[in-house]
């Protein structure tokens, strides 16, 4: 009874009530810990106080806080408002999908100056509201910082270094005009930022022309799905002018680029020439470059060519669809000699084009490599005599790779095996996603599907890679020509299974099991792999055989987790290592003896376990 | 023959001989040792601390003394370390009244010894959390010198960032 007494709520005080803010943990593990350390008294006013500690050190408490803490404590004092400002607006991140009870989605951030890191926490927006609330409120800010209302506080004006729009959340009407107004103005005040990441909906390019200072600029990350902007003003300019418009948006500083949903190749070009190519010295300056097509995260394509058409006399494609590196290296004097991370989504590319990736691109000093739905085009007229697929040309130059994910289409051949083997051998590869894409036409070069699967599966671990190897994605598609890709389970055990079980420094794993008879099989692997923290089962046979009692007749009575969660418990009994596992589309953490469903973690789970997903 | 010693004088003048693996957790120390003999050390080395008090200093001593052998992640390590809760001990160790946690905080940072220096602010971050802007200025005595009409417009201000 007496334990109640000094428990600061009751039902009547809901959380979030005035005399009671939220605790960052959950409230009641958060008592216990208070009780558990004795509270010092505080010391004189005239002595050493929180607030009187060096600025440096303030700055450094407050990013160890939760944006609700810091919230808190601006509102104390001025010397503590002034070192706890910058925090809160530093780095902002939009996400319908985050929420304060995900301990997943951390605060702590980290940035690298010069190769040292220094915490850089940021704080979250999840609702319309406050997205809106936000921006109103940072215009006006600045405004009485301009007009210098607030000098009286002795406060340098809290500039944004990184705004990062993951999600905006689905009810902000991005076709409303108030609300475009409001974001150019927004960028209009963005002196410092450095980092500008926009994957949601919503982006329009001509924000990017408001920037007032472009020098700042070292991340870009876009998505311009539904940005008609440059369309539009290249036909008003031709028309007008009979030329075409320029896109005078130069980023001098830019290290890392990326652009998701750019419609075309042509459209990808005129980018690149006006972003990239106007930058001096952009060869040894930038480092990573992330191409796609459609959206990266969906994992859709919108390249979708039978295979039956990727070997043949005559092109099937539109001709904006090809000549993939010359839209991309436009400038082909430009050498990328320091690019780590190269990331290109649904291209379409032919073997002959190496030459020049190999001439604009150092491939030694290349760390990650992603090619997912690339497809290759061989023109032949028997489909014999093929030229030897670009993945091969590129492979020996590979030098540093320490990422690859590969998700290659290809008609007749396939390479990939053979990539795989002949990665040099001072390539230690740490993260490997890989998709085995099986058609009938590649029953001409191998003689069952299984000798196929066969290549893939002694072609993995070659090269030290059972000793390398953290993280491992295993993928299996048919493409048919009917209804599109059809997901595969893994073969029998054996052949996946004696690698898998080989990799003993895997800390997370993703596959396809193959049934659920071998149901042994498959935990014993699992058992063995004795550092796995993060294991991601999917396809048919994962959750176990359709059980009558559950779902067949109606479907959407049984929650979902509950359909999965023995599948769950009985791989956390066999590795009591595990900490999170999901089961097609559930994810579960492991808690001590016990498994608990875990919901809107998804973003955070695949970044764990494929590639692709920072 | 013994080891030759760092000995290390706190601004009122008491001596603390340590070892140099010790003394070496300050990179402070550590940078001045080498620069000074630049063969290594043959004999005692006096180094003045003028900003750290005795008391102050032996408690930083004692620290160093534990971790002497501990490995911490280095800078380029994953962030997942680095945003580590802070070690059991140290939690004990850092069980101080609050001057005496901020004078460790500050001769970490001019010692330059970044482990203890992140525990001490993780704990200082800890005595923050979940506590409205009253509840914090008892706490930690500190004098609201906003006007209401300051304190008003910095609420609605931020208010976004309270996320609900």
């Amino acid at each position: 009874m007496s334990m109640y007494l000094n428990y600061p709520y009751s039902f009547d005080t809901p959380i979030g009530y005035t005399k009671n803010p939220l605790p960052k943990r959950s409230y009641f593990n958060h008592y216990v810990h208070e009780d558990k350390r004795r509270e010092s008294p505080p010391p004189p006013v005239t002595g050493l106080t929180l607030d009187k500690l060096p600025r440096e050190i303030r700055v450094r408490i407050a990013n160890e806080l939760s944006q609700l803490d810091s919230f808190n404590l601006l509102r104390t004092c001025r010397s503590l408002y002034s070192s706890t400002l910058p925090r809160l607006y530093q780095n902002i991140i939009i996400d319908q999908n985050y929420s304060q009870f995900n301990k997943e989605y951390n605060y702590h951030q980290f940035e690298k100056v010069d190769l040292e890191l220094s915490l850089f926490s940021c704080s979250y927006i999840n609702s319309p509201y406050n997205f809106k609330k936000f921006l109103k409120n940072y215009i006006t800010l600045y405004k009485s910082f301009t007009l210098q209302l607030l000098q009286h506080r002795y406060v340098e004006f809290p500039s944004i270094k990184s705004f990062s729009c993951i999600d905006l959340p689905d009810e902000l009407n991005i076709y409303d005009h108030g609300l475009n107004e409001l974001l150019i103005e927004f960028v209009q005040v963005q002196p410092h930022l450095k980092e500008l990441i926009w994957l949601g909906t919503g982006f329009e390019y001509k924000y990017l022309e408001y920037l007032p200072n472009c020098k700042s600029l070292v991340n870009l990350s876009l998505n311009l799905k539904y940005s008609s902007y440059i369309t539009e003003k290249r036909q008003t300019a031709l028309a007008a002018y009979n030329m075409p418009y320029p896109l005078k948006i130069q980023f001098p500083n830019l290290t890392n680029l990326e652009i998701q949903n750019f419609n075309s190749l042509f459209m990808l070009r005129e980018i690149l020439v006006n972003v990239l190519f106007s930058i001096e010295n952009i060869g040894d300056q930038l480092t990573k470059i992330k191409l796609s097509r459609s959206d990266n995260h969906l994992n859709d394509s919108l390249l979708l060519y039978p295979y039956d058409s990727l070997i043949g006399p005559s092109l099937p494609f539109k001709s904006h669809e090809l000549n993939t590196f010359d839209s991309i290296f436009a400038n082909p004097k430009v050498r990328f000699n320091r690019l780590t991370s190269l990331v290109l989504h649904d291209f379409l590319i032919e073997p002959d084009e190496a030459d020049l990736f190999m001439k604009c691109v150092n491939l030694e000093n290349l760390t990650t490599l992603e090619l997912s739905s690339v497809t290759e085009y061989q023109q032949s007229f028997d489909g014999v005599d093929l030229k030897t697929s670009f993945l091969l040309r590129i492979v020996s130059k590979l030098t540093n790779l320490k990422h690859l994910r590969i998700d290659y289409r290809e008609s007749i051949v396939d390479s990939v095996p053979k990539f795989l083997r002949l990665l040099p051998q001072s390539s230690k590869l740490q993260s490997l996603d890989l998709t085995i894409r099986y058609n009938r036409s590649k029953l001409r070069t191998f003689r069952h599907e299984t000798t196929l699967y066969e290549e893939y599966a002694q072609s993995i671990l070659l090269n030290d890679r059972d000793w390398t190897l953290e993280k491992l994605s295993i993928d299996i598609k048919e493409e048919n020509l009917y209804c599109g890709d059809i997901n595969i389970s893994l073969p029998l055990p054996p052949m996946f299974y004696d690698c898998l079980s080989r990799c003993k420094n895997l800390k997370s794993l993703r596959f396809s099991p193959s049934s659920a008879e071998i149901h042994n099989e498959i935990l014993e692997m699992v058992q063995s792999l004795s550092k796995l923290e993060f294991l991601d089962v999917f396809g048919t046979k994962a959750g176990g055989a359709p059980h009558m009692g559950l779902e067949m007749v109606h479907p959407s009575i049984y929650d979902e987790w509950f359909k999965v969660q023995h599948v769950a418990m009985l791989y956390c009994k066999s590795n009591k290592n595990l900490k999170y596992i999901r089961v097609n589309k559930c994810v579960f953490e492991h808690l001590r003896n016990d498994i608990s469903p875990r919901d809107g973690i998804d973003r955070w789970f695949n970044q764990k376990v494929k590639l692709g997903f920072e | 023959m013994s080891q030759p010693k760092v000995i290390i004088v706190s601004s009122d003048d008491e001596k603390f001989p340590v070892e140099l693996k010790v003394a070496e957790k300050s990179i402070l120390i550590k940078n001045m040792v080498n620069d000074l003999n630049p063969d290594g050390l043959e004999e005692d080395f006096e180094l003045p601390t003028p900003n750290v008090k005795s008391t102050v200093l032996a408690k930083v001593l004692e620290w160093c003394e534990h971790h002497k052998d501990s490995i911490f992640p280095d800078d380029d390590e994953e962030d997942a370390k680095k945003s580590a809760p802070v070690d059991e001990w140290d939690k004990n160790f850092l069980q101080v009244d609050q001057e005496m946690l901020y004078e460790i905080i500050l001769a970490a940072n001019y010692l330059n010894i970044r482990p203890l220096l992140d525990s001490g602010c993780k704990i200082v971050a800890e005595m923050i959390r979940g506590k409205s802007p009253e509840e914090l200025r008892r706490t930690f005595n500190i004098v609201n010198d906003f006007s209401p009409e300051e304190e008003a417009a910095i609420r609605r201000e931020n208010e976004w960032a309270e996320d609900r």
